[in-house]
């Protein structure tokens, strides 16, 4: 369940323990009943009474939806690439890992600003079975072209090392050019 | 032989003496006190739980690990986090063969398997210029 549905239910779970606390107050006769009453007829008169009500009904029918519903998206395991079949095991790299490494090098290329990487599985090629589709906002002096390729051949060489894959196809798309100075953090 | 729980028993060739029972824990510290040896391993990538444990000043020796024991030979697989800039296949070769080593070492089960899962890549901490820190 994901953290916006546990937050309804937390809502939906306070409000149905309220009433039942009230409830159980008046069966009890804990409170007076001309108190009660007066207080229940006073709530009736009022609009947002009404309104409670219907985002009550409407949290219960969004679970209701929820629990009922049989294409839930399940819960991703982190994306792990088999890098190596041994005689002890295998060795598999998780997709944030690489991912890591990539956009570290790629914003170490000069006029690079920042790089977002994915990394897409190549099943078909066993050597290599991963391709890099790296985003990358430049500043603006920069020549694209030039950039591209630096960042290209740092990539491939990086994971050549880390990795030991050679030439791992990288895409490169450059989504954005910006001037903007890059923040620098003053306190620890 | 039969399995007790989460332990497992060797048998020992004079049986009146007994027999030795060996937690699946037991196993996992084995792996993981053998893992964090390997040169380029940063450390060992537990999740949530182990993290939380870890911050409350317990050390868990078995973070990271999970091993599936049977009365003779056991399954490792490791999660870890190693430095940047090493070669994965090296250390994670390293680091099988020292868990293989270890557990079929001290507790004589052999060990069929030891994957290594890379979940993370720890980089060095960058040095602060005195002339950028203002404030403490």
């Amino acid at each position: 369940m994901g953290i916006i549905n546990r937050f309804l239910w937390l809502i939906t779970a306070v409000m149905s323990l309220a009433v039942g606390a009230v409830t159980a107050a008046v069966w009890l006769n804990l409170v007076p009943e001309p108190w009660w009453l007066n207080e229940w007829h006073y709530a009736l008169t009022r609009s947002e009474t009404i309104m409670v009500i219907a985002l009550y009904f409407l949290l219960n029918l969004h679970l209701l939806a929820c629990a009922l519903s049989g294409s839930q998206k399940e819960e991703v395991a982190p994306k792990e690439f088999v890098i190596l079949k041994g005689a002890y095991g295998e060795t598999k790299v998780a997709a944030a890992a690489i991912t890591a490494v990539i956009e570290r090098v790629a914003t170490s290329v000069m006029t690079v600003r920042e790089a977002k990487a994915e990394i897409a599985s190549d099943a078909k090629n066993e050597a290599v079975p991963i391709r890099v589709l790296l985003k990358l906002t430049v500043l603006t002096e920069a020549n694209v072209e030039d950039i591209s390729r630096q960042v290209m051949e740092a990539v491939q060489a990086q994971l050549k090392q880390n990795l030991g894959m050679d030439k791992v196809p990288v895409a490169i798309t450059v989504t954005g050019i910006s001037n903007a100075p890059v923040e620098k953090r003053r306190v620890k | 032989m039969d399995k007790q729980e989460n332990n497992v028993i060797v048998p020992k060739k004079d049986a009146n003496l007994g027999a030795v029972r060996i937690a699946d824990e037991v196993v996992s510290i084995i792996a993981g006190l053998a893992a964090t040896e390997i040169e380029g391993i940063a450390g060992m990538s537990g999740g949530l739980v182990g993290g939380i444990a870890e911050m409350l000043g317990r050390r868990n020796f078995a973070k990271g690990v999970k091993v599936e024991v049977g009365e003779r030979e056991a399954a490792v697989d490791l999660y870890i986090i190693v430095k940047y800039g090493v070669r994965i296949p090296d250390v994670a070769l390293a680091a099988q063969e020292n868990v293989k080593q270890a557990i079929e070492t001290m507790t004589g089960l052999s060990v069929i398997e030891v994957n290594v899962h890379v979940q993370g890549v720890g980089f060095p901490e960058e040095e602060p210029r005195e002339e950028e820190v203002r404030v403490r």
